[in-house]
């Protein structure tokens, strides 16, 4: 059982990673910079319903540390994902385990304190507080992709081949 | 033995963390509208007022000093009241240029007129496409007026917040 969920949790990472990646092949709409559809939150918000708290945070995290490691460096853009990723995973399971509140909330709040995390840190990174008016644009919009992706992850929920749903009630007795 | 409905009913298809929760929600979502909004509005009543600012000129990506003034000091001052122009010929100018150098731009003078609102505005010059000119009056430290051609770039820049390079 251990492994199997260690290993499950290594292909959503995969996935994950995958996903960022292939997110850079769509363009969007609007010509914002530093606006993405945040696909690979698709694979967290799953994780975090499907197998729970630590592994949400691990995916996270360790997804973080390998798309640095792959493609973007170490540098400010890592120290932004890295602010984001916090203060997401932060509300997130505040709005899970205290608020109780349902998926949609709860990827709308986590998707706009992502920009606010990333703000924060290009704010102390650039040592300038007056990037949170860029929040004016990025904020509504990160609350409308988080919705997306909520019903996204329903949807995909809805329709998961049956071998999935063994695990999970095996996890629930 | 449970039936393949009972199966379905009891995993995560039926669970009621998936379906919208009318009040609970829409109070979540609200505040975090209400903390975008807060933001904005902290940003713009906190933004970096021009008051405490002043003039610089670049030529060629070099920055212009007064003629007079030995301590090689390039921040122009806003003046006090009404508007002041400040005239740039080929030879001759208002700011130091170095040692038998040239303005060299279209046409003959070239204008900068700084207004006692702390705005400035490119009056008189000749190029291709007169960029700079129809950007008319800018009151803000973040928008230059460069004029590629006549190698000039002229902002606003202020004194009362720390500058950052990146």
């Amino acid at each position: 059982m251990k492994t199997r969920r260690m290993v499950s949790l290594a292909f959503f990472i995969a996935l994950a990673i995958a996903l960022h990646y292939v997110e850079s092949f769509i363009p969007t709409l609007l010509p914002i910079p530093g606006f993405r559809l945040g696909l690979s939150n698709i694979v967290s918000l799953f994780v975090l319903y499907y197998y729970g708290g630590f592994s949400f945070i691990f995916v996270v995290v360790v997804r973080v540390l390998l798309v640095a490691l792959i493609s973007t460096g170490f540098g400010p853009s890592f120290f932004m994902s890295v602010g984001g990723s916090l203060s997401s995973i932060l509300i997130s399971l505040l709005l899970f385990y205290v608020v109780k509140s349902s998926i949609y909330s709860l990827s709308v709040s986590s998707a706009l304190f992502h920009s606010i995390g990333q703000l924060i840190a290009y704010a102390i990174f650039f040592s300038t507080p007056y990037i949170f008016v860029y929040l004016t644009i990025l904020g509504p919009l990160s609350m409308l992709t988080g919705y997306l992706m909520a019903l996204l992850v329903k949807i995909l929920i809805k329709r998961l081949p049956s071998f999935f749903r063994v695990e999970e009630r095996k996890r629930r007795t | 033995m449970k039936n393949r409905k009972d199966e379905l009913a009891s995993d995560l298809v039926g669970d009621t963390r998936l379906t919208y929760k009318p009040v609970k929600d829409t109070i979540v979502i609200v505040l975090s509208g209400l903390l975008v909004v807060i933001i904005t509005l902290l940003c713009v009543f906190t933004r970096p007022r021009t008051d405490n600012s002043h003039v610089e000129i670049k030529y060629d990506n070099v920055l212009l000093w007064d003629k007079n003034d030995s301590t090689k000091n390039t921040a122009i001052e806003f003046p006090d009241t009404g508007s002041k122009v400040l005239a740039f010929l080929k030879t001759d100018g208002p700011l130091y240029l170095g040692e038998g150098k040239n303005f060299e731009f279209y046409g003959d003078e070239m204008d900068v007129t700084i207004y006692s609102d702390h705005s400035i505005q490119i009056t008189k010059e000749e190029s291709p496409r007169n960029v700079c000119t129809n950007m008319g009056r800018v009151y803000n430290s973040y928008t230059p007026l460069i004029c590629l051609p006549n190698r000039f770039q002229t902002m606003i820049v202020n004194s009362s917040f720390p500058e950052y390079d990146n």
